[in-house]
Order: structure tokens, then C-alpha cells, then sequence
């Protein structure tokens, strides 16, 4: 899964400053330490050994700035390039998996990200540098073998850490699996709360998470046996290259304990990044499922869309369909519907009413057939231009946790407050304002938990009249509405004159359509 | 029946209590870990003085001594918080399942789902790592310290200047800033999150209305308020950070230990290098420390809140109900956050009959199934079935003696089967082939649930009615997304239903045509706030 281009370009270039500062850290540092050991090992006064500790410092400071302030603009780059794939992403892509992954990486991911710049990069350059960097002194300090053997010791040393650093991240892994498993089982029993503990009752409901979640108990108690002897090994290997070189020195005899000194000081100083960079081997493996976490949700699938200079215009608000087929019901469906002509769908329950209100919006293209809108195709008009000409009411309302007014308000933003009153009232939703002191200002609750499902619809009615879309698409957007209620909308339809495509809910005259469609045919 | 806060909230404690044993143990083997890597420098420093192959022998003894325990603590402490995790994320989720719904509403959908996930994530992190991170910061610096001065003088603290004043600012400092940011910085997140979810929830809705507006604009604002933020909150403290950062490397510490030591002894500069190393170090990790801490915190506070929530925890009664019984109501009203929900109804509903509740929206239609079904404890009155209160009952046997069937289309995504089985467990095929007849469905047993339409997800719930065995059941709008022929024809198998079982059927619906085939219809009237009936 790759990345847009440009985002990883973004990326890439606000990191290389705070890359490059890491690097003369490195430099920097591994002089301080060398001139330290010969110090040392020569009994000279300290002046050089503090001008180059305090340059050390000094580039320490310069770096691990640039890197706080690269991760946190690195978050408004990422966040605008997930904000355009959401309004690119076509319909069919939200399905409760994906959002799911959305959430996370809005969340999570990205904020994550923002300790790339300020720790990893630290980590993951100036961590090898350093050993190698130390080496040379090391050299002049104690001689040929003695560098040798510090290599050998580092290098086995590192070979521990990674293996066991390796057991560790697949430990990690696996809890991150397990633990992801168990809130998917608990979202779900959220998602469908109401649903699970009427049908099944509140002792029951929980069963099967129950169940699932016992048996990841089992897996993670094996997980975590792994984890603890992975640790151990991991914890000697920190501790082997000095203790190693103190067994050799002990054997090899002859050196003053100010050289001896020195030597240890430098193989400790070597050694103490190598563990580091082994924890970074599993901070490498979450980054890189955070990377990839992210790129799934950048790209997301879209409809092709006309570039600007393509793009045709409608011309007028006539809508035709041309033998429109989509899987499973719809099939070589024709129409012509013309500015102010309210037609009615018809046709039993899954014939493919909802899916056709949603081809007309281009939710999704047909697998056969065309759709014009003012004489230009739907996938030759560009989706900004597209949506102004449609207000849609579903079947389900969607409503969302705020206020009256902001889920109004959606239908056209620019909307004053008493342009939202007057259509809340003239869409029924008068005695809704008038028990709330804060009126159109209530709060309607968790999804709008607070409002009773009439309600809920007459609200998003309300939405799509305050809209200025010369098509009105009213999928059987009356259903939970006693008869009285439902004649006032479709009267306020009609004094409107607005085109409306209507899968009606029962008696279709009090819409007075000007025209049918029959899926049933 | 509610449940008392007090109870609730020591469902927490009662979570935390059996991994108290393994949690302090490990702790303990922190401790002594620590007190083995003090004496592993202290080893190399002899060492240095006398270069004998017996004492590096036994500094490789020590280390191994210290790697068992930290392996050891590290088993102990995972053990003991996995199995709190474990415990706390069953409580939390059967107290969700008695909540009444007008507790869930108080919370937003985000919420919710961070309760039964995130928030228990965050918390058994935080007992993880945080008794293992006291003791290493504790335990580690002070043995140090001691042996420091032992060898060096009390001069020799000098070196550690630098970094303790790193340390201290990242310990007082931050964590003050942090609080303040980080509480205008969680709420930030929240918005995005709550941003984000509504963005996927109401994509249809978004698609079309969402040009300059909408959920766009609200992920926008929320995200850009974040990362503008985040840009402000480093800027004020990205140098004195960066700095604090830079002291806490070794390099500044053997800089000055260097200086005011460098004409002594061999082993007493080790000493000091060494064991000012081992103070200074435990340090650098204080940055990631603190954030998981109070993410911890407030996750518990929240959880703990959470199940201080009353539940409606029924009563004892767990007899099985008989086939035919009548449902009487008395005097029965709800107040909701201080709004009259269902204005007083009292009625009696014969066994064997269908009736239909009308009333206009916001009559308290659904309130009254509600309560009925034992899921919203009422104000006032009391119901009765077969003369058994409907309150005595035992959760668990709830749905055996009342069904209800809620409003609207939630499916489960998984074959019609499996939704079916929710109903009738031990149900087979042919049975759940009939309930799927009765309720005008043709799909057959294996097709996905979440690809029918609304209205065959409508009649997917309602065939749960024919599979339930309650004498009562509870249908709210089962034709709302219905057209009008098979609308006539549910309502019809209904009333059959309840003539030829005897059950007593109710059935919210606003559709006056529909109401009127039922065998009688109880009509609610809304009330205004001031108690008046309209």
C-alpha cells in the first residue's frame, strides 16, 4: 500500500534538518568521549575535555529542538492529507472496519507520529553512529587487540539484544492482536447495544465476548511467558560487552587502572546505545503499522472525477437515466425527471428504491448504464457541483451528537437563526423547540438519543428544505410520521416547488406526484 | 430495581484486588534488580582498584542475579495487569448491559466505545509500567548516591547538578504545563474523534450537503486547533526542553566530574562516573513516564465513574412465566433529567391480544416499551405480568417474560442465522425458516444480514418475535420502514400470533391505519414541562 507521493515528499523534507542535526550529535559526542578516555589514560587537565562537552550539549540542544518542532507541524500535514482522502473516498469504502481504522488513526496514528522527529530519528541515527564513531578511540586507548576484542563483544552483544528484541516485538504484536480483538468484541457490544440485549437479553448478550475474550487470556498468558525470557536475555546482553571486557583485561594484565578506566568507560559508552536501538526494533514495527495503518486510510478508493479544465456543467436541473443496471435488483431502469416534477418510486421492498436515489447522487457509479444531469454525465461533472444539486433525507436519519440548529444548520451553513427556526416550525418541529428553554439550541443528544424517532426525521427534513438544492431525494423519509404530519412536508414540498424523487411510505397522493417509477417492472 | 453507586463502585477495587499479590512481588524483584545493578558497578570499580579475574567473575555473576529478576518482575507485572484488564473489561461490559437507556444517551457515541476499550488499554498500561518505573527511579538513584558519597566526599554530588536540574524540570515543570495543555489538548482530541466518527456515520448525509460544510469543516477546525496547538505548546517550551534534554546525557555529568575530579585516584573517578551514571540515567525516561500515568488516571476516573452509574439490577425472581398472561399497568410515569418522559398511564392488556400505542412523537411511545421491557426503571407506578412485577425479575430471566423488539434497523453484520440465534439460542433451521416466513421475509438463512434493505432488516427483527417464548411482546414501529401491503400483512400475523398463543402483544406505531388492526389501541398524550397534559 503506497502513499500519495506528495505526502511522503511533505514528510520527508521536514525531517532532514532534524536527520542531519542528529547526525553531528553523533560526531560531536563520540569526540567528547574519545578525548575523555585519553584524558584519562594521559592525567591531563580537563579544558579540552570541557569545550567539547559543552559542544556536545550545545548540539544535543539544537537538535532535539528542531526535532519538537518538526513532529508537531508534521501532525497538521498529515491531519489535511487525511481530511482530503475522507472527501475524496467513495461510498462503499465506510464500511465499519474501515471506520473503525479512521478513528484509530485520527486519534492515535498521527499524534503518534509526532515522536518520529523528536525521538526516533534520535534513535535511529545517532544509536548506531555512536558505537562505530567510538571505536577509533578505543584504538588509540588500548591497542589492536583490545579494539577487537570490544568489537567482538559489541557485535555479539548487539546480535543478542536484536534476537531478543525481535521475541519481544512479536510479543508486543501479539498482545497489540489480542488487545485489538477484545475492543472489537466491546465495540461491537456498543455498536449494537440495544440490538444484542433485547434479543438476547443482558446475561446472555455478553456470552460470546465473554468467551473470546477467555480465550485471549490463554493466548496472552503464553505471550507473556515468551516476553519474560526474551527480557532476560535482553538484560545480559546490556550488561555482557563491559563485563566481557573487564574478564579480558583481567586476563591479559599489565594496564594501569587509569587505562583500564578508560577502556571500560568507552566499551560502557559503546554499548549503552545498542540497547537503544533494540528497543527502537519494536518501536520500528508499530511506526511501520502506524505507516501502514495510514496509508490504508489515504487510499481509500474514490469514483474518478473529471480534472476542473474536463469537467462539464449541467445546464438546467433535468436528471435522465439511461438503462441504469447496478446488482442485485436494479435492471436497464429509464427516466427522464424534469425541474419541478415530483416523482414517486415504487416497487416492493428490495427492489433497489435506495440504491437508485443513491446512483442519482453518485453514492457509487452503475455497473451498467448512464446518468445525465443537465445533458452532462454524473462521472463527467465534478462532485462539488454535483452535490449542490441534490438535499437527500434517508431512510434512517442521521443525526449528530450537538444541538437543533448545527444539525439543521448542515443543510446550508450560511443559514441565520431564525431562517432555522422558521423552517423547524414549518417542518413540524415546533412543540421540539418550545419544550427545551434553549429552543433551537437544545441538545439532541448521543446521535440524537434524546429526540424520538419522528422527531429525528423531521429534523433531517428540516435539513434538506433549508438547503438551496433545486432536487429534493426523500427516501421514505416520512416512515416514522403519523399521517397528519407527513401531509403538512408534503405540502410544504409542494409550495416550495422544489423536483422531488420520493420513495414514499404510504399513500403516495398526498405528494401529488407528476410522475411514477416502477422498480417492480 | 436500581443499584446503588457505592456497590457499583467498588466493582473497581474488586477488579483490582486479585492482582494486588502479583503486582507487589513484582515490585519487590524491581527492587532488588536495582540493588543488584549498584552492586554490579560497585564491582567494577573494585575491579579497577585490583584487576583480579575473580572479581569480574563475579560482576558477570551479579549481572546475571539482575537480569533474572528483571525478567522475573517484568512476567509478574504483565500477569497481574492482564488479569485486571480482564476482569475490569467484564464488569464494565455487564454494567453496560444494565444501564437504562437514558443513562446510555448521557453518553456520546465516542465515549462509549473509549470506555470499553481505550480507557481500559490505558489504565492497565499505566499499572503495568508505573510501580516497575518508581522503583527504578527510586530505588537505582538512591543506592547510588549513597555509595557516590562513600567513595567520592560529598563533593563529588556536584556533578550531578546538571542533570538533577534536568530531571526536576521535567518532573515539576512539564508535568504543570502538561496539565494544563493536556487538558485542552484531550478535549481537542475528543472533537477530532467525535469529528471524525460523525464524518463516517453520516457519509450519505455528509456526501451531499457537505461542499463548504458539515463535518469537513467541523474535522477541519478540530484538527487544525490540534496541530496549531501542539506547534504552541512546543514553541513555549521547545528550548528549555531541548536543553533539559541535552543535560541529561551523560556527556554534560562526566563533563564535570571530569573537571573537579581529574587529579584523583583512578577508582575514585570510576566511582564517581559510574555511579553518577547510574543516578543521571533512570531520568532520561521521565519524558515518556508521565504521560501514560495521567492517561491512566483519567481513564480510571472515568471507568470508575462510569460504573458508579445505578444499573437496573432487577430482583430475585427467576421463575419461568406461564404461556398465557395478562399485562397490567398502574399509574406508571417517568421522569427523565428532570423532563416528564411518559405522562401517568394506568391500563390493562389482556392475554391474547395485540395493542396498539399511538400518540404523537414525543408522547413517551417508547419510554412506555421501555419500561416494560425492564430496561428503564419507571418513577412511579408498577408493572405487572401474571401478577409477578415486572421489577422483581432477575436480569437473566428478563427476556424470558418480556421480548422487545427496539426500533429501527440495527442488524448484526453476520449471516440472518446468527441473528436469529441471538433470539433462540438452540433454535433449529426449520424453526427459524417459519419465524422468517411469518414476518414476509424470503431471504434464506445464510445471506449477509447487513445487505438487506432497511425494510427486510425491519422484518428480520420483527421474525424474532415468532422465535421468542415471552408471554409479553414489545414491538416499537415494526412497520416504520414498511410499504403498505406488507405493512397490513406483519400486523395481521401479529394479531394471529397473539389469539392462537395467548400472548399479550404490544406495539408502538404512529400509523393511525395500522393501529386501527389491532385488536385495541391505548392512545399517549404528550406532557408539557409544567406537568399540564396536552
Amino acid at each position: 500500500m503506497t502513499m500519495p507521493d506528495n505526502t511522503l515528499r511533505v514528510a520527508r523534507r521536514r525531517m532532514l534538518p532534524a536527520a542531519l542535526a542528529w547526525i553531528a550529535v553523533a560526531i560531536a559526542e563520540a569526540l567528547f568521549y574519545t578525548l575523555l578516555a585519553m584524558a584519562i589514560v594521559r592525567h591531563e587537565p580537563p579544558s579540552l575535555v570541557m569545550l567539547f562537552g559543552g559542544l556536545a550539549v550545545l548540539a544535543t540542544t539544537i537538535a532535539a529542538r528542531a526535532g519538537f518542532f518538526t513532529g508537531a507541524r508534521l501532525t497538521g500535514d498529515l491531519y489535511a492529507s487525511l481530511g482530503q482522502a475522507l472527501t475524496r473516498a467513495k461510498l462503499a469504502w465506510f464500511t465499519d472496519e474501515n471506520r473503525a481504522k479512521l478513528s484509530a488513526v485520527a486519534t492515535r496514528t498521527i499524534p503518534g507520529f509526532m515522536s518520529i522527529p523528536a525521538h526516533h530519528l534520535q534513535t535511529f541515527i545517532h544509536a548506531p553512529l555512536l558505537p562505530l564513531l567510538l571505536l577509533p578511540g578505543t584504538l588509540l586507548v588500548g591497542g589492536w587487540r583490545a579494539v577487537l576484542v570490544a568489537g567482538a563483544l559489541l557485535v555479539l552483544s548487539f546480535m543478542a539484544q536484536f534476537t531478543a528484541q525481535r521475541a519481544l516485538r512479536n510479543a508486543d504484536q501479539r498482545r497489540g492482536e489480542l488487545e485489538g480483538e477484545a475492543n472489537r468484541v466491546a465495540l461491537d457490544l456498543v455498536d449494537h447495544l440495544e440490538l444484542l440485549r433485547t434479543a438476547a437479553g443482558p446475561i446472555e448478550a455478553i456470552r460470546p465476548a465473554q468467551s473470546i475474550w477467555q480465550e485471549q487470556a490463554a493466548a496472552m498468558r503464553r505471550t507473556n511467558r515468551a516476553a519474560s525470557l526474551a527480557s532476560f536475555v535482553s538484560a545480559m546482553a546490556g550488561a555482557f560487552p563491559v563485563v566481557g571486557m573487564a574478564i579480558y583485561l583481567a586476563l591479559v594484565a599489565g594496564l594501569s587502572p587509569a587505562a583500564i578506566l578508560a577502556l571500560l568507560l568507552l566499551v560502557m559508552r559503546a554499548a549503552a546505545p545498542l540497547e537503544t536501538l533494540a528497543v527502537a526494533g519494536i518501536m520500528l514495527n508499530d511506526q511501520l503499522r502506524a505507516a501502514r495503518d495510514f496509508a490504508t486510510v489515504i487510499s481509500a478508493p474514490s469514483l474518478p472525477e473529471p480534472p476542473p479544465q474536463l469537467a462539464e456543467n449541467p445546464v438546467g436541473t433535468t436528471l435522465v437515466l439511461d438503462k441504469v443496471a447496478s446488482a442485485p435488483a436494479l435492471k436497464g431502469v429509464s427516466a427522464t425527471i424534469a425541474p419541478g416534477d415530483r416523482i414517486i418510486v415504487t416497487g416492493p421492498t428490495g427492489s433497489g428504491k435506495s440504491t437508485l436515489l443513491g446512483l442519482m447522487m453518485r453514492f457509487d457509479d452503475p455497473e451498467d448504464g448512464t446518468l445525465m444531469l443537465g445533458g452532462a454525465a454524473l462521472s463527467r461533472i465534478t462532485y462539488g457541483k454535483l452535490a449542490q444539486h441534490f438535499a437527500y433525507v434517508p431512510q434512517e436519519p442521521v443525526v449528530f451528537t450537538g444541538t437543533l440548529a448545527d444539525n439543521i444548520r448542515l443543510g446550508r451553513p450560511e443559514a441565520s437563526d431564525r431562517e432555522i427556526e422558521d423552517i423547524a416550525r414549518r417542518a413540524t418541529l415546533g412543540p421540539v423547540i418550545e419544550r427545551s428553554a434553549m429552543g433551537i439550541h437544545q441538545p439532541v443528544g448521543h446521535h440524537g438519543s434524546a429526540l424520538s424517532g419522528g422527531e429525528r426525521q423531521r429534523l433531517a427534513f428540516a435539513r434538506a428544505l433549508i438547503s438551496d438544492a433545486p432536487i429534493l431525494m426523500l427516501d421514505e423519509a416520512t416512515s416514522a410520521l403519523d399521517e397528519a404530519r407527513e401531509r403538512a412536508l408534503a405540502s410544504l414540498v409542494r409550495e416550495l416547488q422544489r423536483t422531488a424523487i420520493i420513495v414514499a411510505h404510504r399513500n403516495p397522493e398526498i405528494w401529488s406526484p407528476t410522475g411514477q417509477m416502477n422498480l417492480a417492472l | 430495581m436500581r443499584s446503588e453507586p457505592k456497590e457499583n463502585a467498588d466493582a473497581f477495587n474488586e477488579a483490582l484486588r486479585p492482582s494486588l499479590p502479583w503486582l507487589g512481588l513484582s515490585v519487590a524483584l524491581v527492587v532488588a534488580g536495582g540493588l543488584l545493578t549498584v552492586s554490579v558497578l560497585w564491582m567494577l570499580v573494585c575491579f579497577i582498584g585490583e584487576p583480579g579475574v575473580n572479581t569480574a567473575l563475579w560482576a558477570l555473576a551479579l549481572s546475571g542475579g539482575t537480569a533474572l529478576c528483571a525478567a522475573l518482575s517484568s512476567w509478574l507485572a504483565h500477569s497481574g495487569e492482564m488479569s485486571f484488564a480482564a476482569r475490569l473489561r467484564e464488569k464494565v461490559a455487564t454494567h453496560l448491559m444494565l444501564l437504562p437507556p437514558s443513562a446510555v444517551s448521557q453518553y456520546d457515541g465516542q465515549k462509549l466505545r473509549r470506555l470499553v476499550a481505550d480507557d481500559i488499554v490505558a489504565l492497565h498500561h499505566m499499572i503495568a509500567h508505573f510501580p516497575h518505573e518508581i522503583a527504578t527511579f527510586l530505588i537505582v538513584p538512591l543506592a547510588s548516591i549513597c555509595l557516590l558519597v562513600a567513595i567520592g566526599g560529598w563533593v563529588s554530588l556536584a556533578a550531578l547538578i546538571p542533570g538533577l536540574v534536568a530531571a526536576l524540570f521535567i518532573l515539576v515543570a512539564v508535568p504543570r504545563l502538561a496539565s494544563r495543555e493536556g487538558k485542552i489538548q484531550f478535549d481537542v482530541m475528543g472533537d477530532i474523534a467525535l469529528a471524525v466518527d460523525d464524518y463516517a456515520r453520516g457519509i450519505r448525509v455528509n456526501r451531499i450537503f457537505a461542499a463548504e460544510a458539515g463535518a469537513a469543516a467541523r474535522y477541519e477546525e478540530a484538527t487544525q486547533r490540534f496541530s496549531r496547538g501542539m506547534v504552541e505548546r512546543v514553541g513555549r517550551v521547545a528550548t528549555i526542553m531541548a536543553m533539559a534534554t541535552a543535560l541529561l546525557q551523560p556527556v554534560a555529568t562526566f563533563a564535570i566530574i571530569y573537571a573537579t575530579g581529574f587529579d584523583r585516584p583512578a577508582q575514585v573517578l570510576a566511582a564517581s562516573l559510574f555511579f553518577s551514571l547510574a543516578v543521571v540515567t533512570p531520568a532520561r525516561q521521565l519524558g515518556h513516564g508521565l504521560d501514560y500515568i495521567s492517561m491512566g488516571r483519567a481513564a480510571a476516573g472515568r471507568i470508575r465513574a462510569f460504573l458508579a452509574e445505578a444499573s437496573v439490577v432487577g430482583g430475585p425472581v427467576s421463575d419461568q412465566p406461564s404461556e398465557r398472561a395478562d399485562l397490567v399497568v398502574r399509574n406508571l410515569s417517568v421522569m427523565l433529567a428532570d423532563r416528564p418522559a411518559l405522562a401517568p398511564v394506568s391500563h390493562c392488556f389482556p392475554a391474547g391480544t395485540l395493542t396498539a400505542i399511538t400518540g404523537t412523537s414525543g408522547a413517551g411511545k417508547t419510554t412506555l416499551l421501555r419500561v416494560l421491557a425492564g430496561l428503564e426503571p419507571p418513577t412511579t407506578g408498577t408493572v405487572l405480568l401474571a401478577d409477578t412485577p415486572l421489577a422483581e425479575l432477575a436480569p437473566a430471566n428478563r427476556t424470558a417474560w418480556a421480548a422487545l423488539i427496539a426500533q429501527g434497523t440495527d442488524v448484526l453484520s453476520a449471516p440472518i442465522r446468527d441473528n436469529l440465534l441471538l433470539s433462540a439460542p438452540d433454535a433449529r433451521d426449520d424453526v427459524l425458516q417459519a419465524a422468517l416466513r411469518a414476518a414476509q421475509i424470503e431471504e434464506g438463512l445464510d445471506t449477509d444480514a447487513e445487505r438487506l434493505s432497511g425494510g427486510e432488516k425491519q422484518r428480520l427483527n420483527i421474525s424474532r418475535a415468532y422465535l421468542s417464548s415471552a408471554p409479553l411482546l414489545l414491538l416499537d414501529e415494526p412497520t416504520s420502514a414498511l410499504d403498505a401491503d406488507t405493512s397490513r400483512r406483519v400486523v395481521d400475523e401479529l394479531r394471529q400470533l397473539a389469539k392462537s398463543t395467548g400472548k399479550v402483544i404490544v406495539m408502538v406505531t404512529h400509523d393511525p391505519a395500522m393501529a386501527a388492526r389491532a385488536d385495541e389501541i391505548l392512545p399517549l398524550h404528550p406532557v408539557d414541562y409544567d406537568g399540564a397534559r396536552r
